[in-house]
């Protein structure tokens, strides 16, 4: 009984590695939306419009609830990928607004000096547009680092046909222990999501500011130009 | 209203009859330059007259509307644009900033060097240009437009906030680079020394407070000589000037 009503060293690697590969996969989801969005200005830049129709499909589409698709899911398809798929999709729309957030931006000032120095566009494009819209993934990651916690939960709640290794998690024992009345076993999956946050959080500044050596993006990230 | 102009010269910006509105509000009405290859302009004015604007729109060499010209042309060449704010990259280490606007000379890292050692910053190359004092951004900033090696320089206050006893040694070398490359200046500033050590012909916009600036006087300095020897500004000519400002 024990083991079903507390957390264990194994839920919480299967909670990291959902967590993880969710994080993954939405991050880069949010790069080929925002690429192809910038593509998309880019081939429109001469059509006049009052509201650019992919913002309105991404706004639509970023307002349904993670939680309320947990059933849609349940209907198609029930595997450790419809997990990731759930995570990606809570994480996807925050990083591809802080890109497109940062790739919209405009430094008026740097803009004319770099164009009329005589920079050729794809010079400009690697020194000042690609930079300009990383510093918006690393923002969004930063954001979306507590968000994937989040919607961990409700990924997890998907179940699981096929016992095995996949079977188990943070978000089951929060589950089971609530279905226990077992409020210690709840409070210590609360604290270990916590805690699961602040590391994540931790390792991920880390890696950041000393592995990728890139203080200064990271500093404008946090700060604001 | 206008600026002396000889027909035979080479113009490195021509423009005529230059209306600027923004948001349907007019800041500067029937504007004419006329600035030779070579020389070079100040331009002068009360705060919120419209001269960075105006300075923006020469740099972009593009009208949007609702401004309009009769005339607004350019000689071909690069541009090296000092703004008051921004205008560096801020991921980018001063030297990278140095690099990327000067990449395409020949032999850009010593030439990136030699401007880092004139502009005294060569004990902050390395730093990120968002780590640097106000002073060392505005060198900075001169830095890098001097580095494109360009044609024209449009700076807008350049070194307002540098030591006095620097900026006159800055000025001097930055003088003596627009000599060498016979490139043109337009020059921004509310610092009268500056721009009489600088400039050849001023022009004072004004007008009346909340309306369009249309006043425009033209004042050529007798001097025509660069680099200028610092401190040896013709004090009551300067004081003249000033008065004529004062009425602007």
């Amino acid at each position: 009984m024990v083991e079903y009503v507390w957390p264990s060293g194994k839920d919480v690697l299967l909670t990291t590695l959902r967590w993880s590969g969710g994080v993954a996969l939405g991050a880069v989801v949010a790069l080929c939306v925002a690429g192809f969005e910038a593509l998309l200005r880019v081939a429109l830049r001469y059509v006049r419009l009052t509201v650019f129709p992919f913002t309105m499909v991404f706004d639509f589409l970023r307002a349904l609830p993670v939680i309320a698709l947990v059933p849609l899911v349940q209907m198609v398809a029930v595997d450790e990928w419809s997990k990731f798929a759930l995570i990606a999709w809570a994480v996807t729309f925050p990083t591809w607004l802080a890109i497109r957030q940062s790739w919209l931006e405009q430094m008026i000032d740097t803009e004319l000096a770099l164009k009329a120095s005589g920079l050729r566009k794809r010079d400009i494009l690697r020194s000042y547009d690609l930079p300009k819209a990383f510093r918006g993934l690393l923002r969004g990651i930063e954001i979306s680092i507590g968000i994937a916690w989040i919607s961990v939960v409700a990924a997890e709640w998907i179940g699981n046909l096929r016992p095995g290794f996949w079977d188990g998690g943070l978000g089951y024992r929060v589950e089971y222990a609530h279905q226990s009345a077992n409020w210690s076993g709840v409070l210590a999956c609360l604290g270990l999501f916590g805690l699961l946050g602040v590391v994540s959080t931790f390792l991920w500044r880390t890696l950041v500011n000393r592995k990728l050596r890139l203080p200064r993006i990271w500093s404008i990230a946090r700060h604001g130009n | 209203m206008e600026t002396e102009r000889d027909p035979s010269a080479v113009l490195a910006v021509a423009i005529e009859g230059l209306s600027l509105r923004i948001n349907n509000r007019i800041l500067i009405e029937n504007f004419q330059l006329h600035l030779p290859a070579g020389r070079r302009i100040g331009i002068t004015g009360p705060s919120g007259c419209g001269k960075t604007t105006l300075l923006r729109t020469i740099v972009a060499q593009q009208i949007t509307p609702p401004s309009k010209a009769t005339r607004f042309e350019f000689r071909p060449g690069r541009v090296g644009y000092v703004p008051q704010e921004g205008g560096l990259l801020p991921w980018y280490s001063l030297q990278r900033n140095l690099s990327v606007f000067a990449q395409q000379n020949d032999n850009h890292k010593e030439w990136c060097n030699d401007i880092l050692r004139w502009m005294e910053l060569d004990g902050v190359a390395e730093t990120n240009t968002q780590k640097l004092s106000g002073g060392e951004l505005q060198r900075a900033r001169l830095a890098c437009a001097i580095a494109s090696r360009p044609s024209l320089f449009c700076a807008d206050e350049p070194l307002t906030e540098v030591g006095l006893q620097q900026r006159w040694r800055l000025l001097k070398a930055w003088s003596g680079e627009i000599n060498e490359r016979a490139a043109s200046l337009i020059l921004i500033s509310h610092d009268v020394e500056t721009l009489f050590y600088l400039c050849d012909e001023l022009i004072v916009l004004g007008g009346e407070r909340g309306k369009p600036a249309t006043e425009i006087t033209p004042f050529t300095l007798p001097d025509q000589n660069h680099p200028r020897v610092p401190g040896q500004l013709d004090s009551k000519l300067i004081e003249s000037f000033r008065q004529l400002m004062s009425r602007g």
